[in-house]
């Protein structure tokens, strides 16, 4: 029997306009934003090398010159280190946070800047969000998928078809199961088709790379895990009401606030619960601090001046430089542990979401999430400190040697920015309970549609 | 009749699930949204008004202008109050620009991004309208028609000595005033909450740009209505007439805006940003060894210069010192002409990069004019400043500031030299005798210039609305209401 209602299911939406609309939409959507992105990504990969290639050149140059010295301050204080940023190699998939990022950075004794290339370009492709894998199934899809159910209940109350089909004997959990099936077979077919061609031209152009197909296969599973839950939710709603108007209503409306609403507003709701210090804040607690410090400073050799003794006072300022520096790092470890609960409490928010639970799980499969920031994060104060400890070596060295000579010093000892990108099976771990959430979702909404259609009245 | 026909729609929109819901979207949205990004408008202000003092302070303690040349300024851009309304193309409140002689101006991304804010940016008015609200004159609009000829009230209704035009026309003012009230209400209540609150003070003209951003919201809207009417007049059932519009508004409002600028990149290719760079850097750095490096020999040749010469210099005598400032002096003037034509020679490699980016930018905003959102947002975005059009004349008038400041940076150092040589060797304290250093300008464009840069735009929605308006009243006037 369920055999025989999936397939009416099936031909009923077949021949629909709705199924017409879906497989075209479906195919052109998801088709030109692979196209689009994959040839976009090519582009970023061939500049990043030609950027890399060119930063290795400067570096070469400089440390072909003869005079140490020179090299020594062309390095750690004029020029700097230039470092672009590595991309991630799923980001055709999924831009994440990568787009907001800064392109290059020029690390130099005391100071890092962060430069910015995204003026550079056409200003409307930063208009709104690119059009990604991951926008095109949390926005575009699953709407259509919302659109696709929400009166595959009422709307058959309401032509009459639904109190026929109950006359005969035939289990409700069975009506519900095929028109799930019916229309979520009908549904992902297309998509699953669309996504292929967009693979076979992504491998055409040399951007799937075997060791990323288990993090693909994967994103194109929690895909169609996002959209069954816009497809469960749908079903439910329409069990909930008896007219398919007010079905469309409430599943648009929820729609709205979940993919629109509910994750735009986690950062700034998470930013009212838990508040950070400002950047005024935390400058002017630092400036009091290093005033503290000061007037101390001074008052020490005040009372130091009519004594002998120079190593006591040394060693106190010795002691007030490391109390100040612990004052200083206890004010930016707070600043960054309140960031860090901001950021953990958006997060959770964002999760009552599907379409942020999604987001986050297809970031971290793609390398591009808040999770690779902080691996960037990580590799570039790796590089400030080895950047800090080789200037350091080096003028050690200058004031062992007799005439204070600089040391002689090559390519191969400069420090280089290093990221070490996660690796397949850590970044389907990361993705994992965001995908756990939402299988909870479908099961949770299917459970809510279940329960409804047990008691629906089909008159 | 009218009257009556008018009295009845709003009634029935007043009392509808949809109002409700309308009326409590926008009052969450619009007047948290405007709150929130009033406040961190208000920081990011706070934030550029220190930044600002400090450099002021560091120029104040500049003691050459050899700093300026070599070293730079930064120059922090004021925080633009209608980016709370309208975000635009660049989601960062302010900016800073690292800006020399020597190089290319270069800006200062941020320090910190809030990964979560960088995934899902927050709503701004424009968005909202052009998003939220255009799915809700969907919601409103989608049964004007097809779902009183479903409930069988149309028949009815048309059976009275009624003109159908005027039952159209009643149907759109009245759905569409409802529409509008919440969206009004939130935008009046979210205003004065901030401006009650200190976060956000506007002037005469951003009033009146925020006055046209908001009318124009609302011409977008009547034409996202309008054609939600029309299509409601060609199709029979309701769930028809939703599944159409809402295709129509994926593509229209989603889709086109989203991947046109990708296809334009595709379609128009600009030269790659870094081979821009590396053969502006290599035709640079030739003319820089020969207009700087060749003549300093050759002058130095002429003039029997040599490290020994250097030496023998006493620097207390001016006799012996004199020399050394002509050198100077001459060299400086060399490094003014090098600095000039380096630049002359980044301008031109940036205007061939930027007439590519220019013409990816008039493809992408004609691919786009078939998308109302897209001819709403980019308008608005340029009437608040912070649009396409107004980055590329900020990224202009940089390129312009540096030119200033190169001519100023030398210029004074010339100066400086000048009149050492002309006062036997003293030297002057520059810190209190200087001009004072230009000042980077940037007004948003007023006036008939604005005119021009949303004329187009305002132009295509009026079309649109206009076209809407009559296929809707020519289906409608053939609707078979039986």
């Amino acid at each position: 029997m369920l055999l025989h209602l999936i397939r009416k299911e099936i031909a009923l939406h077949l021949v629909s306009l709705r199924f017409v609309l879906s497989v075209c939409l479906c195919l052109g959507l998801v088709g030109v934003s692979i196209c689009a992105t994959s040839a976009r990504h090519l582009r970023a990969r061939n500049e990043l090398a030609a950027a890399k290639l060119r930063a290795d050149e400067r570096l070469r140059r400089i440390c072909s010159q003869p005079d140490p010295r020179q090299r020594y301050s062309r390095i750690f204080n004029i020029e700097g280190i230039e470092e672009p940023v590595p991309l991630s190699s799923l980001s055709w998939l999924s831009q994440g946070v990568q787009e907001k990022y800064p392109r290059v950075f020029v690390v130099r004794l005391g100071s890092t800047m962060r430069l910015d290339r995204t003026m550079t370009g056409n200003p409307l492709a930063g208009m709104l969000r690119a059009p990604d894998f991951v926008f095109v199934v949390s926005a575009l899809l699953s709407l259509l998928a919302t659109m696709f159910m929400f009166d595959a209940v009422c709307g058959e109350k309401e032509d009459g078809t639904l109190r026929l089909m109950l006359a005969n004997p035939v289990g409700r959990h069975q009506v519900l199961l095929g028109k799930w099936l019916g229309g979520y077979v009908l549904f992902v077919a297309p998509f699953i088709l669309a996504v292929l061609a967009g693979m076979i031209h992504a491998g055409s152009l040399g951007l799937l790379l075997p060791e990323n197909y288990a993090q693909i296969a994967v994103l194109v599973s929690g895909a169609c895990l996002y959209l069954g839950v816009f497809f469960n939710l749908s079903l439910c709603v329409s069990c909930l009401n008896h007219r398919s108007s007010t079905s469309m209503l409430i599943c648009l409306l929820a729609w709205v606030v979940l993919v629109l609403v509910v994750p735009g507003l986690s950062p700034v709701t998470a930013r009212l619960l838990v508040p950070c210090d400002s950047p005024d804040t935390v400058r002017r607690a630092r400036q009091a601090v290093e005033r503290e410090f000061a007037d101390r400073r001074k008052a020490l050799f005040h009372s130091a001046r009519g004594r002998s003794d120079r190593d006591w006072r040394d060693a106190e300022a010795g002691r007030l430089d490391r109390e100040k520096k612990r004052a200083l790092d206890r004010i930016m470890l707070t600043r960054d542990r309140q960031r860090f609960r901001q950021q953990a409490l958006a997060r959770d928010l964002g999760r009552i979401s599907p379409a942020a639970c999604w987001t986050y799980a297809a970031v971290a499969l793609a390398g591009t999430g808040p999770d690779a920031l902080a691996r960037t994060e990580a590799a570039l104060h790796r590089l400030e400190r080895d950047t800090r400890e080789f200037a350091r070596d080096l003028r050690r060295a200058r004031d062992r040697s007799p005439g204070r000579a600089w040391p002689d010093f090559g390519l191969s000892r400069v420090p280089r920015l290093r990221v070490v990108p996660a690796s397949s099976r850590q970044a389907i771990i990361r993705a994992l309970p965001n995908l756990l959430l939402l299988f909870m979702f479908n099961v949770l909404f299917f459970m809510g549609a279940y329960l409804r259609f047990l008691g629906y009245d089909a008159r | 009749m009218f009257r009556h026909l008018l009295y009845k729609e709003i009634l029935t929109h007043l009392m509808s699930l949809r109002f409700a819901l309308a009326a409590l979207l926008c009052a969450a949205v619009v007047i948290s949204g405007i709150m929130v990004r009033s406040e961190s408008f208000y920081r990011s202000l706070n934030d550029y008004n220190h930044a600002y003092a400090l450099q002021t302070a560091r120029e104040k303690k500049l003691d050459h202008p050899s700093a300026i040349v070599w070293n730079g300024l930064r120059l922090h851009l004021k925080p633009e109050p209608l980016q709370v309304f309208a975000q635009g193309v660049d989601e960062r409140r302010g900016l800073t620009v690292s800006i020399n002689a020597h190089q290319l101006p270069k800006v200062l991304a941020q320090g910190w991004i809030d990964p979560v804010a960088a995934l899902f940016p927050g709503m701004d008015l424009v968005n909202f309208i052009g998003i939220v609200m255009s799915l809700m004159a969907i919601v409103f609009g989608y049964d004007t028609v097809c779902g009183e000829k479903e409930d069988g009230t149309l028949r009815l209704m048309l059976s009275y000595p009624v003109p159908r035009d005027l039952v159209l026309i009643a149907k759109w003012v009245g759905g569409f005033a409802v529409l509008l009230i919440p969206l009004l209400c939130a935008v009046i209540a979210g205003v004065a909450l901030v401006m009650q609150q200190g976060l956000l003070t506007l002037g005469a003209g951003q009033w009146w740009r925020l006055t046209v951003i908001v009318g124009l919201g609302v011409i977008y809207l009547a034409v996202i209505y309008t054609a939600t009417v029309w299509v409601s007049c060609l199709a029979k059932r309701g769930a028809t007439s939703i599944m159409l519009l809402v295709s129509m508004w994926l593509l229209m409002v989603l889709a086109i805006p989203v991947l046109c600028p990708y296809l334009a990149r595709v379609l128009v290719p600009a030269p790659s940003f870094v081979a821009t760079e590396r053969d502006r850097w290599s035709l640079a750095a030739d003319r820089w060894e020969w207009e700087v490096r060749r003549k300093l020999a050759e002058y130095d040749r002429s003039h029997g210069f040599g490290r020994r010469w250097w030496r023998a210099i006493d620097w207390r005598q001016w006799n012996s010192r004199k020399l050394a400032v002509e050198r100077r002096l001459y060299e400086t003037r060399r490094l003014h002409y090098a600095a000039r034509e380096r630049h002359r020679i980044f301008t031109r490699f940036d205007r061939k990069y930027r007439v590519a980016v220019a013409g990816q930018l008039e493809l992408t905003r004609w691919l786009t004019r078939f998308s109302p959102f897209s001819c709403f947002t980019i308008a608005a975005a340029e009437i608040a400043g912070t649009g396409p059009r107004s980055r590329m004349r900020f990224l202009q008038r940089l390129a312009g500031h540096q030119k200033t400041l190169i001519d100023y940076g030398f210029g004074e150092w010339e100066k400086l030299l000048e009149y050492e040589l002309e006062h036997q060797g003293r030297t002057r304290d520059w810190r209190r005798s200087h001009s004072p250093i230009p000042e980077f300008r940037q007004e948003p464009p007023a006036g008939a210039g604005l005119m021009r840069m949303v004329l187009f735009d305002v132009c295509a929605l009026g079309f649109m609305l206009a076209t809407f308006g009559m296929l809707g009243y020519l289906a409608f006037r053939n609707y078979d209401v039986r």
